[in-house]
């Protein structure tokens, strides 16, 4: 059977030379290409500069929204990111598919920084990576309940009540 | 250097005019995972969904898959599609798998919004293509204002 | 007088699962002294709180928290809350134009792994933030952030001698409580909250923990 759709997307972050963030992020289907790029400032975590560019789409008009990725531009990302992100660059006068990308950059951004520490936890073995996680847990009360593995019930949950 | 990488592929099928299958794929540096979604016409409401994952970061990751039970009966036009899936599959089960069964969503919308395009122009009948896509808002009134292009459609 | 000063109830914030009632309840069991509703976007409807405060026979207050380009603010004191999402420039100007209060919300709030105080954040970078400007104090106890991202901002707070608040955020019955303001004089009413806040007469705490 052929496929009727398909959609390939990609995003990635670099380090670069002056400490910041270069983030990318392209996706092409079969009526729609487009990519954008853009630079984030660390330890801010601000965007600094944006560039997207639709290559293909269905309508012409959806190239008309790019200039709207400039609104992004001093957004820090963060807490409300998503709705900011959504406000400017998609809804009823923006490309909710540029919008995604823009969101998709920030989520590179923040699994950059999560694969280090993650990756020290993920170093330890048996009952040393549970006391990892618990920790974890422990120090952040956002992980609570963020996930199945942090739920009520789950293994890396005993000991920690959120009750107290 | 490359600090972090993550593709998502996602392809739809159609195995019988009612039914939109999709096949999604997430691969990063921390996660791997596989999903596959039915869809049944016309109300676009997902009916089963299958999962598989490959590369996780817990041993209690995996108890995410039985989870995806509670987008079923969901339909993908609903507008509280995304916080419902990120509710429901997310927090109660993994927020990554959350991420890809929204991705596989939408694409089969889109191919659903798309399908006739490539028929009438098969046909020679495909004119303007924002009148196309202001007719399928019959198919899916979620869209309305969706974006420039359906705004005031 | 120990008063949560940031929670959000189901009634009007939608991602929360906290019953504004469930909340009094909790608050009174816990021994705090009252609660302040700060929803997304939206203000309590001053009869519908007094009601509710006199059911229960507890202090209840109001303010509203603002998604702006620079992060969230806690505001009190604005009747009318501009729509969509007000730059914090603008924000301020309606806020002096009633005589509120406008405080920046967990400032440093960070991931699920990693907060800014893990990218080597200094004290002098994280005092420059434009925000910090704009507002009254800082929430330097936020009940759902990190003790180290709760320390840059009392560090912050120091420094550039704005006040500290506290309060938990909180979404459910467990998280309410956390953190709190303490007021050194009784709070009876909501302008009462707003005059304390202007004074300055309070401290941020940790209370739940």
């Amino acid at each position: 059977m052929l496929l009727s759709y398909a959609r390939n997307k990609h995003a990635s972050a670099s380090d670069r030379p002056d400490g910041d963030l270069l983030v990318k992020a392209a996706v092409q289907e079969t009526f729609f290409a487009a990519k954008v790029e853009m630079v984030v400032k660390i330890p801010d975590l601000e965007i600094s500069s944006v560039e997207g560019v639709i290559e293909r789409c269905f309508t012409g008009e959806c190239r008309q929204t790019i200039p709207l990725l400039q609104q992004v531009v001093g957004l820090r990302i963060g807490s409300g990111i998503i709705k900011l992100v959504n406000n400017f660059v998609g809804g009823p006068h923006g490309c909710p598919r540029l919008a995604d990308l823009v969101l998709e950059c920030c989520e590179q951004v923040i699994l950059r920084y999560t694969v280090e520490p993650l990756g020290e936890i993920l170093s330890k073995k048996g009952n040393e990576l549970k006391t990892a996680y618990q920790e974890f847990l422990t120090q952040n009360p956002r992980l609570i309940n963020s996930c199945i593995a942090f739920a009520e019930g789950s293994p890396l949950r005993e000991g920690i009540d959120a009750e107290s | 250097m490359l600090g972090f990488s993550r593709t998502k592929w996602v392809g739809v099928e159609r195995p019988d005019p009612e039914t939109f299958f999709a096949h999604g794929i997430l691969e990063d540096n921390i996660y791997g995972m596989e999903l596959d979604v039915w869809v049944k016409t016309p109300e676009f409401v997902i009916t089963r969904l299958e999962g598989k994952m490959r590369r996780v970061t817990t041993p209690v990751c995996e108890q995410a898959l039985p989870v995806l039970k509670n987008a079923r009966g969901l339909s993908i036009n609903s507008p509280d599609l995304i916080s419902t899936v990120n509710r429901k599959v997310g927090r109660e089960g993994c927020r990554h798998l959350a991420n890809l069964l929204l991705e596989c969503c939408d694409a089969i919308m889109r191919c659903a919004l798309y399908e006739r395009w490539g028929e009438l122009k098969k046909k020679g009948a495909a004119k303007d293509p924002g009148a196309y896509l202001k007719e399928q808002l019959k198919i899916f009134p979620g869209l309305q204002n969706h974006c420039r292009t359906l705004f005031n459609a | 007088m120990i008063i949560d000063l940031h929670v959000h109830t189901k009634a009007l914030s939608p991602c929360s699962s906290l019953d504004p009632e469930e909340a009094i309840q909790e608050a009174k069991r816990i021994g705090l002294d009252g609660i302040c509703f700060t929803e997304h976007g939206k203000l309590w409807d001053a009869q519908d709180l007094e009601r509710l405060s006199n059911k229960w026979h507890f202090p209840l207050f109001c303010g509203v928290e603002v998604e702006t380009r620079d992060g969230h603010l806690l505001i009190f004191g604005l009747d009318n809350i501009p729509p969509g999402i007000p730059a914090p420039a603008d924000l301020r100007k309606a806020v002096d134009g009633a005589g509120g209060v406008m405080i920046a919300a967990h400032p440093f709030r960070g991931f699920l792994l990693f907060g800014f105080a893990d990218l080597s954040m200094t004290l002098e970078s994280a005092c420059k933030r434009r925000v910090f400007q704009l507002v009254d104090a800082l929430e330097t106890h936020s009940g759902k952030s990190t003790k180290k991202e709760n320390d840059l901002a009392q560090a912050v707070g120091q420094k550039t001698s704005l006040k500290s608040v506290g309060g938990s955020d909180a979404h459910t019955i467990s998280e309410l409580g956390r953190c709190v303001t303490v007021f050194a004089h009784p709070i009876k009413s909501q302008a009462d909250l707003i005059a304390e806040l202007k004074r300055g007469n309070f401290r941020a705490d940790y209370f739940r923990r």
